[in-house]
């Protein structure tokens, strides 16, 4: 994703599966990897959101917006 | 939390003592291996991120806690304690990072079901019993298995580059 040329945002979504680690396998838990980093050489302020909702609707579960300048 | 949107939830927000701050979110009448809508009715939902300096978090109607980040783009660092019905003014559980004036910068959130237990078991037996999930022999509540979660991303990027290097040896 990209704000205009000045900043782009990568976001990664992943469940891990570790087969040699029960102990880290037996977590439910997946994770989100917010990455941005500047196009244009500049430094930007930048802050991030996320958030998850208490129930489906609209299809959407999380969340995820930036600020940036 | 549930399928049904008229089920009530309530939830928490704390920090570990490994510095992991979370939102957990549960039905507030766990329904042990019941299902509605395809989502199951049992179990805490937690929302996780690494309690830096610069991290807000907020709960509240989604209005309130995603027109915060709009407006000042930070969070209020509050909780909302009514705790309703999932469609009730919609309850968001929001984390916020500032990266500050940055070239590069990054966030890592972790979403994770904490059920103590996962299956019913008959084998041999007419009756079914609930069995405990693995996580509970390693960690005694679902704060603490979050609390630990933070070492996975770093065991991922170490095999990663193993297998990078047997697939292309240089």
């Amino acid at each position: 994703m990209h704000v205009e040329n000045s900043v782009q945002m990568n976001i990664t979504f992943l469940s891990p599966i570790t087969p040699d680690d029960l102990r880290r396998q037996s977590l439910i838990f997946s994770y989100l990897h917010v990455d941005i980093s500047s196009l244009d050489g500049k430094e930007h302020d930048v802050q991030l959101y996320a958030d998850i909702s208490a129930g489906m609707y609209s299809r959407n579960f999380i969340g995820i917006c930036a600020h940036i300048d | 939390m549930s399928g049904d949107r008229n089920a009530v939830a309530i939830w928490d927000y704390a920090v570990t003592e490994k510095n992991v701050a979370y939102h957990r979110v549960a039905r507030k009448d766990q329904l042990l291996f019941s299902e509605n809508a395809d989502q199951g009715e049992w179990g805490d939902w937690y929302w996780a991120t690494d309690n830096t300096k610069d991290l807000t978090y907020q709960s509240g109607p989604d209005t309130d806690v995603r027109g915060a980040f709009e407006k000042d783009g930070k969070l209020a660092n509050s909780k909302d304690s009514n705790f309703r019905a999932i469609s009730n003014k919609w309850p968001v559980f929001g984390l916020s990072h500032d990266l500050g004036s940055v070239e590069s910068g990054s966030a890592l959130f972790t979403i994770g079901l904490a059920q103590n237990h996962a299956v019913q078991y008959a084998g041999s037996s007419k009756t079914t019993h609930p069995v405990t999930s693995l996580w509970t022999s390693y960690w005694s509540n679902g704060s603490h298995a979050v609390s630990n979660r933070c070492g996975l991303v770093a065991y991922l990027a170490l095999q990663a580059n193993m297998d990078i290097a047997r697939i292309f040896p240089s």
